[in-house]
């Protein structure tokens, strides 16, 4: 076959030209009056501006416009040469919510709601009394490993909370045993992070992290001043404490087995490249730059009335620029929330973060086992319900079995309800594939599941961060920095 | 509605105005949606009659934008709803044709 035969004569572009084009389903977001991201359902995106967007919608846009090609190679519009549009559409669609199907992954285990710390943010009432009356049991754990494996999912976290968790060390050793002993049967991707302040960080836990490879997460929330300021123990000595934890499990465990997170709060905002610089001294390499969240002593304390949405976004753009100015000058350093959205946005997977699914992820990527056996819908729940509220109270494992808890109407209504394709506004949103749906935030902050959008603090926060990100990937430098971030 | 300047204080007038739109022009869906994503600055009341729309903004009390920029901002919201009421009608049908392909072997679709 020669090679003129591989190219299509002019008049083939000609008859497309009059035949037009079938326009695909989409959604757009306004950037700025003049700017538009159009979206698909399978999280593709065009930047437009607004009269191409009227063009594209009006059935106008002809093949030798510059974003013809884009928009058909990215499925906005087929024309009679898209043979496959409709397969590869399906086909990425049914990738992206594939994770739906796996069902529950995350479980969250509360091993004690003791805690040596008093922190003001603090989203759970935490306990001061040494005694066992808030620790899990391990007629409970047993229950509750258990319940993880009656999951379909292939992949099982167990993360361990509190309160401090190694306060009750012998429990985590019971799960881990009976978890690995039910696993020689189950064969599934067993994990295991033990989420800790790291006070209680001995030998023993170290030597059971490396045996079993637990992966562990802490909090730093800065320089020593803000984060014993944010964190107080009774010796303020806190910010010692976790960097000689972080510097233990590093050498011990190995640097890629320990990340931390941070908490914003109004001392923070004004401290930033002081936070980053923290992590950098530390070797660490990711950070999740985190709002404070609406529960427990944050309300107590008025921590949360402290800053707004708008001074937050700032905070948060800020940390971004000087982040990415860190990796362009040879530090790797990933922002976790960023990294989250950018997977979402560049690649056909979603990393299941409960936070920014729909239907949210409650229940059906994470659910909290609390010490005392009763089953909740995310951590976000038991915090709730440490203020009094059991409205997300799945059930107890005591009384319970797995077809009870994952059917109860509380959680099969929630999830119903927190669809974003059916709630006012993000269904017509064109950021939607980026974002989801946080039913516990809304009931708790509006006193309805669905929220109101345009007065939402989630909302507002990840329209913000999402724009930005788009802004970003628009700068070379910052996107090859934004693309190492991809999970 | 406007701007009262007293002593270098700029206090926004919050007074209640009007908009008549034509039901051929925009449709009651869009009206809805347009005026449910202002709700942080403006609650409305929506009537019809025969082939017009009426909006009845009333601005909310943490309001600081004046009238004309909340028209100006209603307007663009009218448009863009409007936009994507029609990209919904135009791809009504391939989104289930869409959809179905995309779970065909799931056991979620009946054959």
């Amino acid at each position: 076959m020669g090679l003129s035969n591989k190219f299509k004569d002019l008049e083939s572009y000609s008859e497309v030209l009059s035949d037009g084009y079938q326009l695909l389903p989409f959604a757009f977001h306004k950037i700025s009056p003049d700017k538009y991201i159009a979206t698909n359902i399978v999280g593709e995106y065009l930047t437009v501006s607004r009269d191409t967007l009227k063009l594209l919608v009006n059935g106008t846009l002809l093949p030798s416009h510059p974003i013809y090609n884009d928009a058909k190679s990215k499925h906005f519009i087929m024309d009679r040469d898209s043979d496959t549009a409709l397969d590869l559409l399906a086909l990425k669609y049914r990738t992206k919510q594939h994770p739906i199907s796996e069902f529950t992954g995350l479980h969250i285990f509360v091993v004690s709601l003791r805690c040596d710390y008093t922190c003001k943010y603090c989203q759970v009432s935490r306990k001061m009394e040494d005694v066992d009356k808030f620790d899990m049991s391990e007629e409970t754990a047993r229950k509750a490993v258990a319940l993880a494996f009656e999951s379909p999912s292939k992949s099982i976290k167990i993360e361990f909370q509190g309160g401090e968790p190694l306060l009750n060390f012998p429990i985590i050793k019971f799960i881990v045993s009976e978890s690995l002993t039910l696993n020689i049967k189950e064969n599934r991707v067993l994990q295991f992070v033990i989420t800790s302040n790291l006070t209680f960080l001995s030998e023993e836990v170290l030597a059971f992290c490396k045996l079993h490879n637990i992966y562990i997460s802490t909090s730093l929330d800065g320089p020593e001043s803000i984060h014993n300021k944010n964190r107080p123990r009774p010796n303020k000595d806190g910010y010692q404490k976790t960097i000689d934890g972080i510097r233990a499990v590093q050498s011990e465990l190995g640097k890629d087995r320990i990340a931390a997170l941070m908490t914003t709060t109004s001392e923070s905002l004004s401290n930033l490249e002081g936070i980053v610089d923290e992590y950098v001294q530390n070797d660490l390499h990711a950070i999740f730059l985190r709002p404070l969240s609406p529960y427990g002593f944050a309300i107590k304390t008025k921590q949360v009335e402290k800053y707004n949405v708008d001074k937050w976004s700032n905070f948060f753009k800020q940390g971004l620029e000087y982040i990415i100015k860190l990796n362009r000058a040879g530090y790797f350093l990933r922002e976790q929330y960023t990294s989250i959205i950018l997977t979402k946005i560049l690649t056909p997977t979603d990393p299941k973060y409960v936070d920014l699914q729909s239907p949210s992820g409650i229940g059906i990527s994470a659910v909290v086992y609390n010490y005392d056996g009763d089953v909740y819908a995310s951590d976000e729940a038991r915090m709730l319900k440490e203020m009094g509220d059991e409205k997300f109270k799945l059930g107890n494992v005591h009384t319970d079995d797995y077809i009870e808890l994952f059917s109860s109407d509380i959680l099969l209504d929630t999830l119903e309800e927190s669809i974003a394709e059916s709630a006012p506004m993000c269904s017509d949103c064109g950021l939607i594939t980026y974002c989801g749906s946080d039913p516990v935030y809304h009931y708790a902050t509006q006193g309805d599941v669905v929220g109101k959008k345009p007065l939402s603090f989630y909302c507002k926060k990840n329209t913000s961060i999402i724009e930005h990100i788009f802004e970003l990937l628009e700068d070379p430098g910052s996107r090859k920095v934004l693309e190492s971030w991809v999970l | 509605m406007g701007f009262i300047h007293m002593n270098d204080v700029i206090i926004t007038d919050r007074s209640p105005f009007e908009l008549e739109l034509s039901l051929e022009v925009y449709s009651l869906e869009t009206c809805k949606k347009a005026c449910y994503a202002l709700m942080e600055f403006v609650s409305c009341k929506i009537s019809t009659s025969s082939d017009k729309l009426l909006i009845e903004v009333h601005p909310t009390p943490d309001c600081t934008k004046g009238e004309e920029e909340l028209k100006a901002l209603l307007f663009d919201e009218l448009l863009d709803y409007s936009l994507r009421e029609t990209i919904a009608e135009k791809t009504d049908s391939i989104r289930t044709l869409i959809l179905s392909n995309a779970f065909s072997k799931s056991k979620l679709v009946d054959s």
